[in-house]
This record gives C-alpha cells, structure tokens and sequence, in this order.
C-alpha cells in the first residue's frame, strides 16, 4: 500500500484498513467521536480486550469535551503512548494494528495530526483462585491465574522491594505472547539473568500458548525425564525461590510460572513444608522421598523378585503369593504391565471424561475392575495392591510434572526387570544416577548440594531444619554457584 | 562415534536384552517350595532316602494360616537312591514341579545316618547352588519316616514349628544352642570341635495319625513333634553322632561354651532345694600354664532372680550374699562335674584343644596337652530380679 497524501483522511483509512486487516471482526469498535463540529476522532478498539467502562468515562467523555489533549494525554501518563503522525504510514498502520491487538484504544485526531494508544486492557479470564495442582492446608489460598496483569500484582504483593525486576518480551509470530521475566536484580546472580534472557531472546516460534513451550526452548536438555524448570501456579513459592535469587518466567494466557534454576532436592519440596513445623516437615519430606522410590520401583522390585530371585522372599510371603497365583494364566511380568498401563489408561480417561463421569470411571476401574479381576483369577491380589499402591504414591510429590517423569520411569524399570530382574533394575539405577549426575539446569549441577556436596545445605534438603537454625540472607548452593562464576 | 552409529549402538544394546532375557527366569508356580528335607542311609544297604516336605500352597499354609478345606498343608514326598543326586533327581517321579530348595527351614537326618557320618551329605549340600546352609540341622531320635510324616498343631507347617521352638528352646530353657546350622556344624568340626545339635522325635499317636483329622484331638502332647525324648542333645564328632546329651547336661553344656540365655534350675540348698531362674552374661576363658601344664580358667557371670523361688527368700543383705555364695559354688561345682564326665568319655565339649591350638600352636602333642589340662570354673551370680512378694507365707499346706 503506498504513502497517502496528508490532505486525505487518515483516521478513517485506519479504521478501514485496521477492519479489513483483522477480517472485521464482530468485536472491533470504531466510534466516531465529535468534541467540534468540524473536528472528528476516531476511536478503535477491540471490544472483547479493553475496559469498556474506562473508554466511555474517561477516553470518550474527555474527548468530547475536548479536553483529553490537554487533561490525561498531557499529563506523561504511563497508559497513554502518543505516535508522530508524521510518521510513514505503513508504520503508523502497523503500529496502530499491534495496539488494537494487544487490548489497546487508538485515539485518531487526523484535523490536529495527533494519534493515541491508550491501554485499556482488561481481557476476561478468572479471578483469583486457588492452586489447582498444588493445594495446601495450612498457607496462602491464592493462585495464579491466567492474566498476567494479576500475576504480577501477586508477586508484588509479596515482595515489596525495589529490587524486583519485571523484564517484558514478546514471543511467538503470530501469537505475540507476552512473556515476563521476574527476578530480584540484588540476589539474581548477573550470569544467571544474562543466560535466561539470552535463551529467551533466542526463541524462534509462531505461538507460545502456555508456559511449557517456552520450558521447552530454554532447558538445558530436551532428551531427560527430569523438569530442569520449576513450574508452579504459587505467588508465595514464587516469591520465595525469587528471594533465593532465582529468575521467574511467566506468560500470558497460562497460570504456570517457570523458576530456574531447578535441582533434583526442590522436587520434594512444597511450599507448605515451610507453613508446618519442622518436624512435621521432616517427616512429610521422607514420606515423599519413599513414594518417589516406591512409584519407581515396586512394580519392578515385585517382578523381578517373583520371577528371578524368589529366595529374596520372606517365605511365609512367597507362600502367600505362591496361594494368589495358582490358576493366574499370565506370568507376574506381563501381569504388572497389564495392570500398569489399564492403570494408565484409567487414570487418563478419568482426567479427560466430564468431571462427575470421570469420577465414577475411576472408581469403576479402581475398584470393580481390581476386584473383578482377582475374583476371576486373572490377576493375583497382590499385583493390584502393588500397582495400587504405585498409584497413589505417585501423587505423593508436590510437583505434577515430576510424577509425569516417575511414570516413564517406572514403565522402563518393570521391562529391565522383566528382562534381567535385580541386574536389570540395577543397571537402570546406575544409568540413571549417571544421568541424574550429567544433568543441569542453568549451568547448576542437577543433584545440588548432594553432589556437589554443600553441606550446609543439607538443612534444608533432607531435613527440614527449624527456621532459627537457618541462616538469614544465605543464599541456595545453587545460586552460590552461579554467583562465583 | 557418529550420531548414526551410535544410534544403531542404542538399538543393538537394547535387542541384545531381548535376547538375553528370561533364561533363568521362573514362574512361582512351577516350583514346588521345599519346607523341610529329611535324609536317612540304610546301613546295611547304603541307599539313601531323602524326605523332601513341601508347602501345598492352595491352602495358604503359613505359619499364621490355618488349612482350608481337606488339603494337607504340606505333603511328604520320599525318593531312595544309591546316591543323593540319584535320590534327588528320582523326585520327579513323584513331584509335577521344580524342587525348590531356596526356603528350606531345618534338615532332618536319622539316628543311624548321623552315627554312619553326615560328611557325604553335607558336601552334597554345600555344592548344590540353591541349597542354604543357614538352617538348623536336628537328629532324629527314633523313626525318620514318622516324622516326616507328622503334622503339628498351632504352626501348621511342620518347618516353622520345629525352627520356633528351637528360638524358645534356647532363649528361655537353653537346652539348644544358636549355632546349630549346617554352615556352624562345617565350620566348628572343621576347628575340631564337639558340636551337640537337637535331636527331634515324633510324640506317641493317637488314632489315624496319617489322616489329617488329628487337627480334632485336644491332647496336644500326642500326634505331633517334640525336640528331644529323653535325651535332647546329639554329640557329632567329626561329623559323626558319638552320644547324647540330656537336659541338664545340655544347660551346662551351653552355660559353658557362652551361650546367651536364661534357664532354671534346682539346687540344694539347707537340705533341701532352691529353684533359680538364671541367665548367663559373660563366660571368658584364661589359659595358664602350672608346672607345664595348661591350666583353663573359666570365669562365670550369671544373673538370679528369685521369681521362682517359693522354698526360700532371702530378707537382708547378708542373707542374700551367702545364697549368691552358696549359688557360686553349687553350680561351680555341678559345671565341673559335669566337665569331668564328658572328658571322661573323651569328649572335648569345652573346645580345650582349639583353645591350644590358638594360644599355644608349637605344642608336641596338642591332643596329650589337651587331655591334661587342668580345668577350674568360677561362678559369680548376681541377684538382678525379684517376685512380687517381700516375704514368703508360712502357712503349713506347702510340699513337705
């Protein structure tokens, strides 16, 4: 489209192209506003994006008592952007359509020559709520949500320091997603900033919907069953591990917030671990350090030991197992694995199906199914209670993602052991303990402080030490780290 | 390495596991799981008859379970053969599955087989990979068969009824000891070393013994198995059974070699006699020479109570120190005599001659050294509990 001639009306050329742009969509606005009589303002905005009580009682009043020029566009306000009309049209276009987009009112004044983007952005999503994937007892109810206005205003709330830095990118093509990097520019150690705005920079794709895309592009390794980036729906756990000095990540359109640097420990951390007494605490961390080994390896430990190794069996309990397997057809691998993926595909039917279905298909398949199965001697009792309880352990760890990885990892374990029994879940192990050793997340060796050891860390890792035994202001070993570097 | 190549790496490891698996794997219901073996040589013969009890798994039977239905917890198979291996592999006329020899309990072996020698057999046992050596190893005081083929009561597998009386036995009688294993019986003759294991003996039956209907009789004194007759201890030497020993004998004989437990016992005591509920702390051993010859001290610490003492309590201080006095030297005494009996008999119970071996190993003649060897046993008892009483009635209605 060419340059237009200043004489011809640029303000309605705007609001044709801006419609024609957009395919005239049912909720773009544009008002003609009259605060002369010979003068004419034209007002566009997407009218699904804005604060609609903001346009009509200050924009259009002001305008059409012909005082916005003098009155909010004079006063530098932050909300409102003027454009220089001199500019190439093809530009002025471009930059008015990106604003329209983005929840913006575009105030065009073509008989003065003035053009205004006003931010009036207020998309509809859901109020504050509480964290779906990570619920507690006992500490603050609030979540995140889908607005990244909101989100910002929890961590604010939080933190007030005039340190914490909020860094805006705009990522995706053709979704434009806003992207937000939060860190606390006195304890973010430089390097860790640089890196994580570097790898954001560097991000090359059409859309970012949710959080996960953005984890995808920036963790340090793609081929690992282990979230190198926490990813959490907590203002309070956010803040906290910002206050430790690390760096947040947050879009728009998705209430999870990525956190890196990650290590192996923080899996099993929750935030409630710090709303509860230390010794509960403690307790509660074992608890979940013995699920994670139990989602991992008792299907593999139960096939290996009644395949390869039943002298390892109390003999009482291979008489009693001995009893539920006589007249079973199948052998106790094929067995587990049966189970393990009906298990799977239960637990997947029921997230998917209609809430008050999907509740009665886990209870049918739980249950019924279990039991059916035993009574009809096609699965002996015992591999229903491990699968069973392999279940319910997996839901043990704070973080969703986490138990995402255990299942994978549980299904490769039950085929080494299958294979090769004890020498096979061992090989396993080491390889895994291999990979654990060579993973990092943001340069920081994953089994921080364990190995490399920090001993001093390890209050809070295996324990959780009472809070006045804790140095104040002392960073992780994570960021320690990164700070020497 | 290329990222192809090591791609195709990947996938040969991974066939390569495929291929290598399940060449040892077993399915626990091909197997039949052996919970008590038995063995016996006919001397005369020389055929061997190995006794294997398995575990009829449909009725559950565990030592908490009791059998379901009409089936017999466990079922009693026999197999002879002029060789063990021949007996074993003759089994599998009789057994649909896999011996199973992982969960063995005890092992059983006859009177006459053990006075013939159990070198052969347990050689057998230790080259067979899946044999475990970490079970008791009892003597069978009369007929083998017989008891092979006896249920008990409470613990309806035979094995965990026979290994949890011998845990009873030793913590609160003392009339067995804790290394009675195959392994401990290997390794004490290999020091040559005395060793006196249980002997096991079927009790007197009562109606259709072999009929599993003996779980209706009251009597638990009939129809079941019992450690010992009268004689409870078998002495082996060289693997051999050389004698027995009997109850209070076997007490002595554990008191002696260190045990740890507690066990009761009468001593005389002002004409008449004491009962004492003791239990051993310490037994250390001291070898001194006099004149040239080896002088064994053995130095006792065992702890009293009077809970079971209703003929005498003592009421003040001094009281109690004669009856530890009195105790120190009864029992002093009773140990050597009893010493001097078994050495007599030629039995070297007390390990003198390894002790010799140890301490002395540039000695002529360990054997002549041993044999004169001068023993002296000191006793010191100490009062550690007391009943419930601070003095005992004197009405007259007590025994005589």
């Amino acid at each position: 489209m060419g340059r237009r001639t200043k004489g011809r009306s640029i303000g309605s050329d705007l609001a044709g192209d801006i419609q024609t742009m957009l395919g005239s969509p049912p909720d773009l606005v544009c008002r003609s506003l009259i605060p002369d009589g010979d003068r004419i303002v034209q007002c566009i905005y997407l009218d699904s994006l804005v604060d609609k009580r903001t346009i009509d009682e200050f924009i259009v009043s002001s305008v059409q008592q012909n005082t916005f020029a003098e009155g909010p566009a004079a006063s530098g306000n932050q909300y409102i952007q003027e454009l220089p009309f001199t500019a190439p049209y093809e530009t002025l276009r471009q930059q008015v359509l990106q604003a329209v987009i983005t929840g913006k009112c575009v105030l065009i004044d073509a008989v003065r020559e003035r053009l205004w983007l006003i931010d009036t952005y207020n998309a509809p999503g859901r109020q504050v709520d509480e964290p779906k994937t990570e619920p507690t007892i006992r500490g603050p109810y609030e979540g995140f949500t889908e607005n990244i206005r909101i989100n910002i205003g929890l961590i604010r709330k939080r933190i007030a320091n005039p340190s914490l830095r909020f860094e805006q990118m705009t990522i995706g093509s053709q979704s434009g997603s806003t992207v937000m990097m939060v860190y606390m520019e006195n304890l973010a150690p430089e390097t860790l900033v640089r890196e994580v705005r570097s790898r954001l920079a560097a991000i090359r794709t059409d859309s970012v919907l949710e959080s996960s895309y953005v984890e995808e592009y920036i963790e340090d390794r793609i081929l690992t069953p282990f979230p190198t980036l926490l990813n959490t729906e907590r203002p309070d756990k956010t803040a906290a591990h910002l206050l430790e000095g690390k760096v947040a990540v947050m879009v728009n359109g998705t209430p999870f917030v990525l956190i890196a640097p990650l290590t192996f420990h923080e899996l099993f951390n929750s935030a409630e671990d710090y709303y509860q007494r230390a010794d509960i605490a403690t307790f509660i961390r074992w608890i979940r350090l013995i699920s994670f080994f139990a989602a991992v390896f008792a299907p593999s430990l139960f096939v290996a030991a009644t395949t390869f190794h039943l002298e390892l069996i109390p003999t009482e309990l291979l008489i009693s197992l001995s009893a539920q397997r006589e007249g079973v057809p199948l052998p106790a691998f094929l067995e587990v694995l049966l189970m393990e993926i009906v298990f799977e595909i239960i637990r997947e039917a029921g997230l998917r199906m209609p809430r008050a279905v999907g509740q009665a298909l886990s209870i049918v398949g739980a249950i019924v199914l279990g039991q059916a199965a035993v009574e009809a001697g096609l699965i002996s009792a015992a591999v229903v209670i491990v699968v069973a309880v392999t279940g319910i352990t997996n839901f043990v760890v704070p973080v969703y993602s986490f138990g995402m990885s255990q299942r994978l990892l549980r299904f490769t374990f039950i085929l080494l052991a299958g294979f090769m029994g004890l020498f096979g879940v061992l090989c396993g192990a080491l390889f895994l303990l291999a990979h654990l050793v060579s993973l990092k997340s943001f340069g920081v060796p994953y089994l921080t402080p364990l190995a490399p050891a920090s001993k001093d860390d390890w209050r809070d890792v295996l324990i959780r030490a009472p809070r006045p035994s804790m140095k104040p202001n002392v960073l992780p070993a994570s960021i320690r780290r990164l700070k020497r570097k | 390495m290329s990222r192809r190549q090591r791609a195709a790496a990947a996938v040969l490891a991974l066939c390569a596991a495929l291929l290598s698996s399940c060449w040892d794997k077993v399915e626990i219901n091909d197997l039949s799981l052996v919970s008590l073996a038995g063995l016996d040589r006919d001397p005369e013969s020389g055929i061997y008859t190995v006794y294997l009890q398995v575990i009829n798994p449909a009725t559950g039977a565990s030592a908490q379970d009791a059998p379901g239905g009409e089936q017999a917890p466990v079922y009693t198979y026999a197999a002879s053969g002029k060789s063990l291996a021949e007996a074993q592999v003759t089994f599998y006329k009789l057994l649909p599955r896999r011996m199973f020899l992982h969960h063995t309990k005890a092992v059983l072996i006859s009177e006459r087989a053990a006075k013939q020698g159990m070198r052969d057999f347990l050689n057998f046992s230790e080259l067979q990979p899946d044999a475990r050596t970490s079970i008791p190893l009892l003597i069978v005081d009369g007929s083998i068969d017989e008891v092979m083929r006896t249920f008990t009561p409470l613990d309806w597998n035979p094995a965990d009824a026979i290994t949890s009386r011998l845990n009873l036995l030793h913590d609160y009688a003392m009339m067995t000891g804790r290394r009675i294993e195959l392994r401990d019986v290997i390794e004490r003759t290999e020091r040559e070393e005395l060793i006196v294991i249980p002997l096991i003996s079927a009790t007197p039956k009562t109606g259709d013994h072999s009929n599993w209907d003996v779980k209706a009789e009251i009597n638990a004194n009939r129809n079941q198995l019992r450690v010992g007759r009268r004689a409870i201890g078998a002495v082996i030497e060289n693997y051999r059974m050389v004698g027995r020993l009997y109850e209070n004998d076997l007490i002595m004989y554990h008191v002696l070699i260190g045990e740890k437990g507690q066990f009761v016992r009468r001593f005389p005591f002002r004409g008449g006699h004491i009962t004492v509920i003791m239990k051993t702390k310490r037994m250390e051993r001291r070898l001194d020479w006099k004149a040239g010859k080896p002088v064994v001290r053995l130095r006792l610490r065992l702890e009293f109570s009077t809970i079971a003492m209703k003929e005498y309590f003592p009421q003040t201080l001094d009281e109690l120190k004669k009856l530890e006095q009195h105790l120190n030297q009864v029992f002093a005494e009773e140990l050597k005599t009893f010493v001097d009996k078994t050495r007599r008999k030629g039995w070297d119970l007390l390990r003198i001659r390894s002790l010799l071996h140890r301490k002395a190993p540039n000695l002529p003649d360990p054997d002549q050294a041993a044999s004169e060897a001068e023993i002296k046993i000191e006793v010191e008892t100490r009062l550690r509990g007391m009943g419930n009483l601070g003095r005992l009635y004197d009405g007259a209605g007590g025994e005589p």
